[in-house]
């Protein structure tokens, strides 16, 4: 398989893992805290029975994803020719949900360079499980045929994206963890989170190949691509400020507090903005 | 059909498609419109947060100040007291997640905690104080998120 492909296919993962289950895991302060708190015995039994989990819902995609070929089903090219096999895709799992489990945590300052190894090395398994239930569901709910859905053209998308935002960033907006995040990162990393969820969601739409991508790309250049991201952004943008007003209690916050938790609750809202371009059209 | 109901007909099925191909080009150029808005709207943020970035950092260390005392209406359980609002500051680029307050109400000490203080962001709370003192507040201490 060719390195781009390779890449849109962990890619794909990571994004999946991070829509399913891995953004409500991440935003979750408990879950930061059982790193610490949690035995050691508790977490391997954790960790043995989710990755359990993981590997009966691989191999139940998987099978399925055969049947489809070797009926000649529709071969969306969206996994490897004849399938891998169950011990590799199990592998590349694991290997996306880490990867994009500590890449999110740094990002919210949960887990850095000073963090004590142990304390890292938990939080990556706690974090392992959820994530690698999103991973190996992601490519289920995700991919399909490229022309299966029929797209929602303007202005009806900014419905579907305002949608997708509110579903992921509603439960999350009046909890602690938005204000707690924002007090503990730099700016910065402030400006780093607003990128990369700009980045995100341009990969989410356009380069990774989710369900419906061919009828997002068709008749649309690059900039045009750009500027569908960038209305995806500030959708998200809105949601969260609004959310923010509304449950968060930021009015009577100066402006500096506005910026930074609404770029904090907008990283979930453009993603499940861009999920919902994904899903429903 | 006489050839002149057709010609109407051609006619009028012309004004239909120009009127789709106008409503077309009109959400076309509200689309680019909303596009070009968001990538200004987009750029101008980032363009605050590496301004907040940029300028320099302080130490600066949390401050208490008292906005506030008013006396308590006579009808509350409390009447023989006073209301402080109390006002913490933080000025530095660290945010804090906790900060202790001690307001110092003559002989009475009471104790406010605040939490997840955001760098460059400030946080009110209030105290019953005895009437008749003078309220003082001051950070006793606190903890960098």
């Amino acid at each position: 398989m060719e390195l781009g492909a390779e890449l849109r296919e962990q890619g794909r993962g990571m994004a999946g893992a991070l829509l399913v289950l891995g953004i409500s895991f991440a935003y979750t302060v408990e879950t930061w805290r059982l790193a610490v708190d949690i035995s050691a015995f508790h977490l391997l039994g954790f960790v043995v029975a989710g990755l359990a989990l993981v590997v009966l819902i691989t191999r139940s995609v998987g099978f399925r994803s055969e049947e489809d070929t070797g009926a000649g089903g529709t071969d969306t090219g969206l996994r490897r020719n004849g399938g891998s096999p169950l011990w590799v895709e199990f592998t590349e799992i694991v290997f996306q949900s880490l990867f994009i489990g500590y890449a999110t945590l740094a990002l919210l300052g949960v887990i850095d360079l000073r963090t004590p190894l142990p304390v890292v090395v938990r939080t990556g398994l706690i974090q392992v499980v959820p994530l690698a239930v999103g991973a190996a569901l992601a490519n289920e709910l995700l991919s399909g045929d490229q022309e299966e859905l029929s797209e929602a053209g303007f202005p009806h998308n900014l419905g579907v994206f305002a949608l997708g935002a509110i579903f992921f960033s509603a439960p999350i907006s009046p909890t602690g963890e938005i204000g707690l995040i924002a007090a503990q990162i730099d700016w910065t990393r402030i400006g780093v989170l607003l990128v990369v969820t700009f980045s995100v969601a341009y990969l989410m739409l356009y380069e990774l190949e989710f369900r419906g991508q061919s009828r997002r790309l068709q008749g649309r250049s690059r900039w045009q691509q750009v500027g569908q991201t960038c209305i995806v952004t500030v959708v998200g943008l809105v949601v969260a400020f609004g959310l923010l007003v509304a449950l968060g209690g930021i009015d009577s916050e100066p402006v500096a507090t506005w910026v930074r938790r609404t770029v904090v609750l907008a990283f979930p809202a453009a993603v499940g903005a861009s999920g919902a371009r994904v899903i429903i059209g | 059909m006489t050839p002149d109901e057709l010609s109407e007909t051609d006619v009028s099925g012309t004004d239909d498609d120009t009127a789709t191909e106008e409503r077309i080009a009109g959400g076309d150029l509200l689309e680019a419109s909303i596009m070009i808005v968001s990538a200004l709207l987009l750029v101008g943020l980032l363009g605050y947060i590496a301004s907040q970035a940029i300028v320099a950092p302080t130490d600066a260390e949390p401050t208490a100040t008292i906005d506030s005392v008013e006396r308590l209406p006579s009808e509350s359980p409390q009447a023989e007291s006073i209301r402080v609002t109390v006002s913490l500051k933080n000025e530095g680029e660290t945010g804090l997640s906790s900060v202790e307050v001690v307001v110092r109400c003559g002989s009475v000490e009471r104790s406010l905690l605040f939490t997840h203080v955001p760098a460059r962001g400030h946080q009110t709370g209030t105290v019953i104080c005895p009437q008749g003192t003078t309220p003082d507040a001051s950070v006793a201490t606190w903890i960098e998120a």
